[in-house]
């Protein structure tokens, strides 16, 4: 069966990059607008994606928020989540890794990395 | 990715709204709204461009980017306030990324030196000296006072901490992959072989960051908690090619036409419909669908109007640059910019406001030294607002300065032998004279606010777009441009008129009045113009048929009718036809595009007959009486096949 993945991002040319980069991979997409969107997506999706993108700068719920959000609802709790961030600070790593991220990718992404690192978190 | 391309207009369309929201940002904190959120979503802004550039291999653009984003990354955790010194930065640097991103999108290159101070200014924020502890005080322009103290104007002291391990990624612990996996994380159970990462690394980042993070006064609250706000989710919204909006704005100008033509039909028979109780249905049916039809117009309007809030941040940077040049304070306030309006309106608004806003800057607000001596704030405010003022858009540029001179402008204008020395002229009249063609050259206009154009080609600007302007001065106390604007350049209503057998429309807009004609009230002053005396003034009659070349000059005025119409001057003018026909609301179709302009004629519609009709040029034709027409063709040949067959105009 096909994985899904849910993509969190404020940003339209980066939900559009990653969309296609996914897709391209025979990856499902469902994206969201920022972490209340993100939040609201991943309950309401069915089933739960096997894989979570998120950015960290978002309006209204930040991707800190976001992930720990996940974290506390039962079908989140277990779902990988990749960071992907122009940020780069060890500081903002650790929170994010604090708040249960998975792991962490630099924008610009290169698809090649992109996957590679999704293969890693879901399995093939 | 190889259909990067296909994602570059949707990058830039979202720079357009993030710029938009950074300079939204920046206004609000220049208001001393020095909150969290606002910092954020500035913060945001840029660093969404930065993303995206990245990803586009837009180098300039991301470096630029970079620097900006970590100057807010400054205000953002405290270690800077909002001074307006270092608002004034930020500004100067929104223009410039502005700028660069105008170069990606294959705009004019942006200027590299002004990019270099710009991006250097910004990194001086981080390397001011640290200051006293400023105290806590409610207003952050008070908290930090102009410096005097030998540090370069422009600059603030900060509170500042250096982050020199951090602030280069080569310091970053990462993995050669390009990513990185937290071994301990709650879901990376499922990794066949994570890598774990150096715990001394990390603990050694932990460690090297932490006395910052106790020393800093953050600005609002500590960041630890995520900033979930209770504010209501934006309206769902999707995006649309214009295209496909412009495609269902035409069929709703065919669905009005076809209503039209229905509700002819249905008049022409309903008398011969037998039984009254059928025809009245028919009618109500008729009125509902009238009714429907013109919903769904305004309906379709609404989805094409934006508002005009893209235009007007557009004007603080126009007033920022200009007053620097004009060496004058200017603050702009703007008011209503969430005023709709249809979009090909608003991308016609930025050039005559942007004139105007120049020429408020150059000519009204005065120089410093003069507002002190007049008892005014050493700072010039100019209000930029919007309205809806029945069925118009009524946009107001306000000046606090010293009004229009008048003297000066007669002067000028008898000078420039646009008047004669001896014309009686009201302050009105006066006032309008600036905007007289050739009134504005070099002599009177500095290089700033002329740039080679006259207030003229505003307010022929502002006609194109079937506005008005107007002015209100007052001496000492400032001067009020006030641009009225239809709502859309698509629909108008339409007086239906016959002159010469043709059948013609006037805009209803500048219809005063109409009346029968009394021949008593007739004084033939010239051959071709008399003169109509309407309750005590005379006022120019011109024959409509006649001014357009249809018909030659008719004597006989007896059963002809008279609409007097008013110019943007105010100046009334009694036109004459043969018959007034009705009026309805009809779409505006370009005869440039389809045949030539014609003068006299504005634009042409396709009535519910599917017969092609003129729209009267009013202004033109007012103009024009006396002179000959340039259209004899109408004369010759009738309304022309090709503008006859419908198809065309579509």
């Amino acid at each position: 069966m096909e994985k899904t993945i849910l993509i969190v991002d404020d940003s339209r040319t980066m939900r559009d990059m990653l969309r296609r980069t996914l897709e391209g991979a025979a990856y499902l997409v469902v994206d969201a607008v920022d972490g209340q969107d993100g939040l609201e997506k991943l309950e309401a999706m069915n089933p739960a994606p096997d894989a979570i993108i998120t950015d960290i700068n978002m309006p209204r719920m930040d991707g800190y928020g976001f992930i720990e959000g996940a974290r506390g609802k039962d079908r989140g709790r277990h779902i990988p989540v990749l960071v992907l961030t122009t940020e780069t600070s060890a500081e903002k790593k650790t929170r994010a890794k604090n708040a249960g991220a998975t792991g962490w990718i630099v924008k610009p992404f290169e698809a090649s990395v992109l996957l590679s690192a999704l293969k890693r978190v879901i399995g093939s | 990715m190889d259909d990067l391309d296909s994602i570059r207009p949707i990058f830039f369309e979202e720079c357009a709204e993030q710029l938009t929201e950074l300079e939204r940002a920046l206004a609000r904190l220049e208001n001393g709204e020095a909150d969290h959120d606002t910092v954020n979503a500035a913060f945001r802004a840029v660093h969404s461009i930065k993303g995206g550039a990245g990803s586009f291999g837009m180098t300039e653009l991301v470096r630029f980017a970079h620097i900006f984003e970590t100057a807010l990354d400054l205000l953002r955790s405290g270690k800077i306030t909002p001074a307006p010194s270092v608002l004034q930065i930020f500004l100067h640097a929104t223009d410039v990324l502005s700028d660069l991103t105008a170069a990606e999108q294959g705009g004019p290159a942006a200027d590299p030196q002004r990019t270099e101070e710009c991006g250097k200014m910004l990194e001086a924020l981080s390397a001011m000296p640290e200051a006293e502890p400023a105290q806590k005080s409610e207003d952050p322009a008070e908290a930090t006072p102009e410096a005097d103290d030998g540090v370069p104007d422009g600059f603030m002291p900060v509170r500042f901490e250096f982050e020199e391990d951090l602030s280069d990624p080569q310091n970053i612990p990462e993995l050669s992959e390009g990513f990185e996996i937290f071994s301990d994380s709650p879901a990376s159970g499922n990794m066949p072989h994570a890598e774990a990462e150096p715990p001394a690394e990390m603990a050694k980042s932990v460690r090297s960051e932490s006395p910052c993070e106790t020393k800093t006064p953050v600005l609002s609250g500590p960041v630890s908690k995520a900033p979930v706000v209770p504010v209501t989710a934006p309206p769902a919204s999707i995006r649309v090619d214009v295209a496909r909006i412009d495609r269902v704005m035409d069929l709703v100008g065919e669905l009005v036409i076809g209503q039209s033509a229905l509700r002819e039909a249905f008049d022409k028979n309903a008398l011969s419909i037998p039984g009254e109780s059928d025809s009245s249905t028919l009618s109500d049916a008729m009125n509902a669908i009238g009714q429907l039809t013109r919903d769904i117009q305004d309906a379709v309007m609404a989805v094409r109007a934006q508002p005009l809030r893209t235009v007007f941040q557009r004007m603080q940077r126009v007033v920022r640059e200009t007053s620097l040049i004009a060496k004058k304070r200017v603050h702009l306030i703007t008011e209503g910019e969430d005023t709709e309006v249809d979009r090909t309106l608003i991308e016609r608004l930025t050039d005559p406001l942007t004139h105007m806003l120049r020429n408020a800057i150059d000519h009204g607000i005065e120089p410093e030294e003069k507002r002190i001596a007049a008892g005014k704030p050493a700072e010039g405010t100019i209000t930029l607002s919007a309205a809806h003022r029945s069925g118009r858009i009524v946009i107001t540029i306000k000046d606090d300065g010293g009004g229009i001179n008048r003297e000066r402008v007669r002067a000028i204008a008898e000078k420039k032998g646009i008047i004669s020395p001896d014309a009686n002229l009201s302050d009105a009249d006066v006032d309008n004279l600036i905007f007289a063609p050739g009134f504005s050259t070099s002599e009177t206009v500095t290089d700033l606010s002329g740039r080679g154009v006259g207030m003229d080609v505003v307010k022929q600007a502002i006609q194109d777009l079937g506005g008005r302007v107007s002015i209100q001065s007052e001496a000492g106390k400032g001067s009020d441009f006030i641009l009225s604007l239809p709502l859309t350049l698509a629909v108008m209503d339409g007086m239906l008129v016959t002159a010469a057998g043709q059948v013609l429309i006037l805009p209803v807009s500048c219809i005063v009045e109409t009346m029968m004609i009394d021949r008593k009230n007739i004084f033939p002053v010239a051959d071709d113009m008399p003169l109509m005396c309407v309750r005590g003034s005379f006022i120019p009659m011109i024959e409509i048929g006649s001014a357009l070349g249809f018909s030659s000059v008719s004597k006989n005025w007896s059963d002809k009718v008279v609409l007097i119409v008013e110019d943007d001057d105010g100046r009334t003018t009694a036109l004459v036809a043969d018959s007034i026909d009705g009026q309805m609301q009809i779409v505006i179709k370009a005869i440039e595009t389809n045949y030539r302009p014609i003068a006299g004629v504005s634009a042409a519609t396709i009535l519910g007959s599917g017969q092609v009709a003129l729209i009267l040029d009013v202004p033109a034709v007012i103009a024009g009486a006396g002179k000959p027409a340039d259209i004899s063709w109408v004369k010759q040949t009738g309304i022309p096949s090709e503008m006859a067959a419908a198809e065309s105009m579509i």
